[in-house]
């Protein structure tokens, strides 16, 4: 496959995924500031471990394992330490949504996600995502019954949260 | 939100993909711009730098047995020079656990394992491997001097003295500075320690 093709055929996938890595990105990112570093991030390891990629293996899966690897390791970071020049575009474009019961909704949600730590919140989108309890135990590396215990703690934790947001908004 | 059924999530979820669906557009004639194969990652340097300096410390290795071959029988040089080829030949081997990381292979815990064991190894040989290369420098350069530019150091006061002064100067620059500088590797040991705790912490509680 010449180079040209190559990287039609890596367009064509993320063309394809856009919204699972817009989803990561934006559950990891601490502020906008580090939005273009780490889709840029993203998109690079996707391409350097697309050679590697197993065709036995699910496109998304494969996607979801570097994506969340990248992310978790990004966000690990206590300094940006950036490498490579950002660049001046972004490579995910979001149109705004006029909606604002739905924005509240929607800023609920990742609200809700951010304050999972790094692994959680991986735990949390795969199972958003509705992956299975044994593929999310092959993509994080716990066992199956560790994954079901810790997404029961979550529900618990979004439980408590969901009655403090509405104990909040009746309050008011 | 107005339930209080944190299944409301998987649906919000939902609603989320189909709404991005609509909204979202991938920036191709960028990623069309962009050179992948020139970019970098954050991590593949360090990782490379770090497997390029272990294989280095083999080549000043074999440089000090060359060092070492043509001063021989001369001890007074041939064994300090083979001191410093053996601290680098340790240092290369004390290194052997580096290797590279493939994001898409391995799990995501067992990635983040490796990411932070290879921080606590570089944090905790940082020092040892600066160490040795000041060792290497001091013990090799008698020979050097003596294969290379024909100066026999030791019977040499002048350039004994200045050899003695530069030692003593970088010890001292080293001594000074250890507070600093082990403070920074310390600090970044620790925070990799932690951070690998708790990643141990996430697989172990499985029933608590």
């Amino acid at each position: 496959m010449n180079h040209t093709n190559e990287k039609d055929r890596f367009i064509a996938i993320l063309r394809e995924n856009k919204g699972i890595l817009l989803k990561v990105i934006r559950s990891y990112c601490k502020n906008a500031e580090d939005w273009r570093d780490l889709e840029q991030e993203i998109v690079i390891q996707l391409w350097k471990s697309l050679r590697s990629y197993n065709q036995q293996c699910k496109l998304s899966t494969w996607i979801y394992r570097v994506a969340l690897n990248v992310a978790i390791s990004h966000y690990r970071k206590t300094k940006k330490q950036s490498n490579h020049a950002s660049l001046d575009e972004a490579i995910f474009i979001v149109a705004e949504d006029d909606v604002s019961e739905y924005h509240s909704r929607r800023d609920f949600l990742y609200n809700f996600i951010n304050t999972l730590d790094e692994m959680n919140k991986a735990l949390i989108i795969l199972h958003l995502e509705d992956h299975s309890h044994k593929e999310i135990s092959d993509i994080l590396g716990i066992s199956e019954g560790n994954v079901a215990t810790k997404i029961n703690r979550i529900k618990n934790k979004c439980r408590n949260a969901i009655q403090h947001n509405y104990d909040y908004t009746r309050s008011n | 939100m107005t339930t209080h059924d944190p299944t409301d999530l998987k649906m919000l979820w939902a609603e989320e993909n189909k709404a991005l669906e609509a909204r979202l557009k991938l920036n191709e004639s960028l990623l069309r711009k962009m050179s992948f194969d020139k970019a970098v990652d954050t991590l593949t340097p360090l990782l490379t730098f770090s497997i390029f300096g272990r294989y280095l410390a083999l080549v000043y290795c074999g440089i000090s047995i060359v060092f070492a071959i043509k001063v021989w029988p001369a001890f007074l040089y041939c064994i300090p020079t083979l001191v410093g080829g053996a601290a680098m030949l340790w240092s290369f081997f004390s290194h052997r656990s580096l290797k590279m990381l493939d994001y898409s292979a391995l799990s995501i815990l067992d990635l983040q394992k490796e990411i932070c064991q290879f921080r606590i190894h570089t944090s905790k040989m940082e020092r040892y491997d600066m160490g040795i290369v000041i060792l290497w420098l001091i013990t090799t350069t008698p020979s050097f001097l003596l294969t290379a530019k024909k100066i026999a150091i030791y019977e040499n006061r002048p350039m004994l003295l200045s050899l003695c002064m530069a030692g003593a100067a970088i010890a001292a620059f080293v001594f000074l500075f250890t507070r600093l500088i082990y403070g920074a590797y310390n600090t970044k040991l620790l925070n990799a320690e932690a951070d690998l705790k708790r990643i141990s912490d996430f697989e172990q509680k499985d029933s608590d």
